[in-house]
């Protein structure tokens, strides 16, 4: 098993390295000048210059690659538009996405696995037709609209929810629930699919035939089965939120790291962009690996090599 | 003596989109007190249809058994409600399945999967319940029980798991242990073992068994009296001995001259002329008559009836109608 | 013995999805899209980016069944517009995406060793970014035009189709007609185009089809944030960011773009999962 772990840690090595490279080539890649685009357009010649030394932008690729590295870690890569290390700006921001992560996959797991339970017990009936088209639509709308639809009706017209920032419960209920929307829909299909597998498998006629009531097979014989690949879409899904919840976050005007980046896309605030983008990606496959890790975990087949 | 099992007119109908498929379409036999009653045909002839058909565990949708009857121990199984069939699964009739690998939960250790049968039916818990098991694995010959309660099935071999499934399927005394081709996922050499394992339990226990194969070798070592099954019917019925001497019906004919024996000189290997029936389009009247070379016009209208020609020895055939 | 005929595989296939309701609707939407999006200039009643103040923010009427945004323009006619705009992205991404992984994947697949390696590398690295959050960087880099767009999104969708590709390669390379094609001399060029891909086809095709869905999404999340389509193009996306200041006075400017993209994108989905159930029937229930 430590072995296990370990031989994926290595080979994350490289695609960790691969990402911060196009995380810092974004500058370099952009059409002109990288010390013009940092200065900005009014800057004069003379900033330009300055800010060319500041920024070692002189220096030779290589260096600046490992001054870049350095910098998110050690404080020297500074925000252009808030003046302090990048990681200050964006560790706080990275704590409210995960606030909203956490929120919208508790969401997202309670009514995608009861839907795809349910779908998956009763195939054929009412109750599996609405959960699937509920969640082949859930998969289907797009984040933002179904953000907006939800603020019109709770905020504007019911004003019952506040219609974004972030604060007490209340601001977090809308966005939970949008951004589990499209999650649930993915969990309520995967379970489903899964679920029918494994109800059809020979082990399930097998329990059964012993005699066991149905709640029980359904619950520790199929279930349990069916969870293990059902987990892994839940970590996906939770990773996908921590890293890309952007356009929710836009939408509510929550301070998560998804609105952070964009932000600082349209300021041109080119070294939280670059940073960002390295530690959210890194976090990402992060969870990606926890996730293979807890799905070998639940597998005794691979647990037991 | 009252039979133990008695299946009569047995039909059990599936309905698919290709139509609709006559698994069993008037199936009747019946297994004695501590008999081991063997049910042979070929693939797809409606032997594990049967077995799942007692048992109360057809799909449905998209099967049904459109009628019959059922009695074991005089009771009708038919009619009982599926809480009652629960009680009956696994203790008063137990089965064992043909791949043990796909019969055993792969993410349970095989201890807790016979202790949870013991539990469904005794209420004993679960933890004394793998105690019984590591006894029960003793007896049925698994090396180290102890240790093997706490194995997960993908650690054990092909014969150790059937032996799991066999110690479960005897955990409660069964009267009836159903046995559907339980030696043909196995190795050669480990099919012998399992096969004299079950002929000891049977004897030490007093169970019968519904012994279900397509292997004549099988059946003629194992069984009492055999049933020969040919598209969702029965065709014929006797004792062993009586049915391998002399068979009767022209199918069980074909498929004892089929077997290639040590013995005799052939250069071609006999087979039986033809293919099988398909179950949603059967034949008309009997349903061998496009391969038999025995064939009448009556075979071609008539279903014919299954009954006693010599005693104890039944055959479904015009020839012998009198 | 009665034979039964050959049928083509197109037929089997085609009468499979028949069967299947929603895979049929979503035909039917994605039809109604592509018809949209081709006869755009004849069949929209208005200019869509003609501005008409005085008609700003009109409720659906006669004269505009959708009623008018923020500039009086004509909401049903930037909606059949956006159609265009958005097939054009769709279209152009995928190409793009299917190029290059088809490409990635078959050289990875074929030839396997430190080529498969660096490539699967690669893609891990693309695939390292989470959801829209590459398409993001590369249009933040390149600048939000439509040409950019069409790349970010294309190269955001190049792991998928590679990863595909990949495995229909390495299924099919172990047989052994591919052992004896080489045996008797063919390319590996040949050997990959006449036998290899036509195996990874369905996948391909179902992939794609939901890609497309994935696409519009992106797309319009792009322009929702104002990274993708530039106004006054009428693209669904970039017209709801405007609509997101007027919700109380005028909902409808938000809702119809996004019911449009919805309908849109379920049609793909419907229509992806039917080829999919069609196309795998060992797949299916």
């Amino acid at each position: 098993m430590i072995k296990f772990i370990v031989r994926r840690l290595i080979l994350l090595i490289p695609v960790l390295i691969g990402v911060s490279v196009i995380a810092f080539l974004m500058l370099h890649l952009a059409p002109g000048d990288p010390a013009k685009l940092l200065a900005g357009l009014e800057a004069s010649a003379e900033d330009v210059a300055a800010l060319r030394v500041r920024f070692g932008l002189d220096k030779p690729l290589f260096v600046q690659y490992f001054m870049f590295l350095k910098g998110i870690f050690d404080g020297s890569l500074i925000s252009l538009k808030y003046e302090m290390p990048v990681v200050n700006v964006i560790a706080p921001r990275i704590l409210n996405t995960l606030k909203l992560s956490c929120a919208s996959i508790l969401v997202a797991l309670t009514v995608g696995m009861i839907a795809g339970i349910l779908s998956a017990v009763r195939r054929h009936s009412i109750v599996d037709y609405i959960a699937t088209t509920m969640a082949l639509l859930g998969v289907s709308m797009p984040v933002f609209w179904w953000g907006l639809i939800l603020i019109m009706i709770f905020s504007v017209y019911l004003m019952w929810l506040p219609s974004g920032g972030m604060g007490d419960l209340r601001h977090l209920i809308l966005p939970a629930i949008v951004l589990g929307t499209s999650s649930a829909g993915v969990i309520a299909r995967m379970t489903r699919s899964s679920m029918m597998d494994i109800l059809k498998q020979d082990y399930i006629t097998a329990a059964k035939a012993k005699g066991l009531p149905s709640r029980i097979v359904v619950y520790r014989h199929a279930l349990r089965n069916a969870l293990i690949p059902t987990v892994t879409v839940v970590g996906l899904e939770f990773g996908y939120m921590l890293a890309g919840a952007v356009l929710t976050e836009t939408v509510f005007s929550w301070p998560g790291i998804g609105r952070l980046i964009v932000d600082s896309i349209m300021a041109r605030d080119y070294p939280v962009v670059q940073a960002s983008l390295v530690l959210v990606a890194g976090l990402f496959v992060m969870v990606n690996l926890g996730v293979d890790i807890l799905y070998a975990f639940l597998d005794p087949r691979i647990r037991y090599d | 003596m009252e039979p133990l099992l008695e299946v009569r007119d047995l039909a059990t109908y599936f309905y698919t989109d290709e139509g609709t498929v006559k698994a069993l379409d008037g199936v009747s036999f019946s297994i004695g007190q501590g008999e081991i009653l063997g049910l042979v045909g070929e693939t797809g002839c409606g032997k594990s249809v049967t077995a799942t058909s007692i048992m109360g565990l057809i799909p449905s949708p998209p099967g049904k058994i459109v009628q019959g009857s059922i009695l074991f121990n005089g009771r009708e199984l038919l009619s009982l409600s599926e809480q009652q069939m629960r009680h009956i699964r696994g203790k008063d009739i137990a089965m064992i399945f043909q791949d043990p690998a796909s019969s055993l939960n792969p993410v349970l250790r095989v201890g807790f999967q016979v202790a949870e049968a013991i539990w469904a039916h005794t209420g004993t818990p679960i933890r004394k319940g793998i105690l019984r098991a590591a006894e029960l694995f003793g007896l049925v010959n698994i090396p180290d029980p102890q240790k093997t309660v706490n194995r997960y099935p993908h650690q054990l071999s092909g014969g150790m798991k059937q032996r799991v499934m066999i110690a479960m399927a005897l955990s409660l005394n069964p009267k009836l242990l159903i046995a559907d081709e339980p030696t043909t996922a196995l190795d050669v050499s480990i099919q012998a073992q399992i096969l004299s394992l079950i002929k000891r339990l049977q004897r030490d226990y007093g169970s019968s068994v519904l012994l279900i194969s397509h292997d004549l070798g099988v059946i003629s070592t194992m069984a009492h009296r055999v049933a020969v099954m040919y598209s969702g019917l029965i065709v014929e019925q006797g004792r062993v001995e009586d049915l391998f001497q002399d068979p009767l019906h022209p199918y069980t004919k074909g498929l004892l001259a089929a077997i290639p024996r040590v013995d005799e000189d052939k250069d071609e290997l006999a087979v039986i002329e033809g293919t099988l029936p398909n179950p949603t389009d059967p034949p008309s009247g009997c349903r061998f008559h496009p391969r038999c070379s025995l064939a009448t016009d009556a075979c071609k209208i008539e279903r014919p009836p299954l009954k006693a020609v010599k005693p104890a020895h039944e055959v479904a055939c015009h020839v012998y109608a009198r | 013995m009665t034979e039964k005929k050959i049928k083509h595989p197109a037929f089997v296939i085609w009468n499979q999805l028949k069967k299947n309701k929603i895979a049929v609707i979503g035909l039917i939407i994605v039809s109604l899209y592509v018809f949209c999006a081709i006869f755009a200039p004849y069949i929209s009643p208005y200019d869509p980016t003609k501005q008409n103040l005085a008609e700003s923010f009109q409720s659906p009427n006669v004269r505009h069944l959708l009623g008018c945004d923020d500039f009086g323009r004509d909401i049903l006619s930037r909606i059949i517009w956006g159609a265009r705009i958005s097939l054009l992205i769709q279209l152009s991404s995928v190409v793009l995406a299917l190029i290059i992984g088809i490409l990635l994947g078959a050289l990875g697949g074929y030839y396997g060793g430190k080529i498969d390696e660096v490539i699967m590398r690669f893609m891990d690295i693309l695939l390292a970014f989470p959801g829209m959050l590459l398409a993001l960087a590369i249009v933040a880099m390149l600048g939000p035009s439509l040409r950019n767009l069409i790349i970010a999104i294309g190269v955001y969708s190049v792991p998928q189709f590679a990863r595909i590709t990949r495995g229909a390669v390495l299924a099919v390379r172990a047989n052994e007609y591919i052992v004896g094609a080489k045996a008797i001399g063919e390319s590996d060029a040949a050997i990959i185009l006449r036998y290899v891909l036509p195996n990874a086809l369905s996948p391909i095709i179902v992939q794609t089809t939901l890609r497309m869905a994935t696409v519009l999404l992106t797309a319009s999340g792009l322009g929702f944030l104002g990274l993708g389509v530039q106004p006054p193009n009428p693209e669904w996306g970039t017209m709801l960011s405007s609509a997101r200041m007027y919700l109380r006075a005028a909902p409808h400017v938000a809702i119809f773009p996004g019911l449009a993209i919805m309908i849109t994108v379920l049609g793909f989905n419907f229509l992806g999962d039917g080829l999919q159930d069609a196309l795998n029937p060992r797949l299916k229930e």
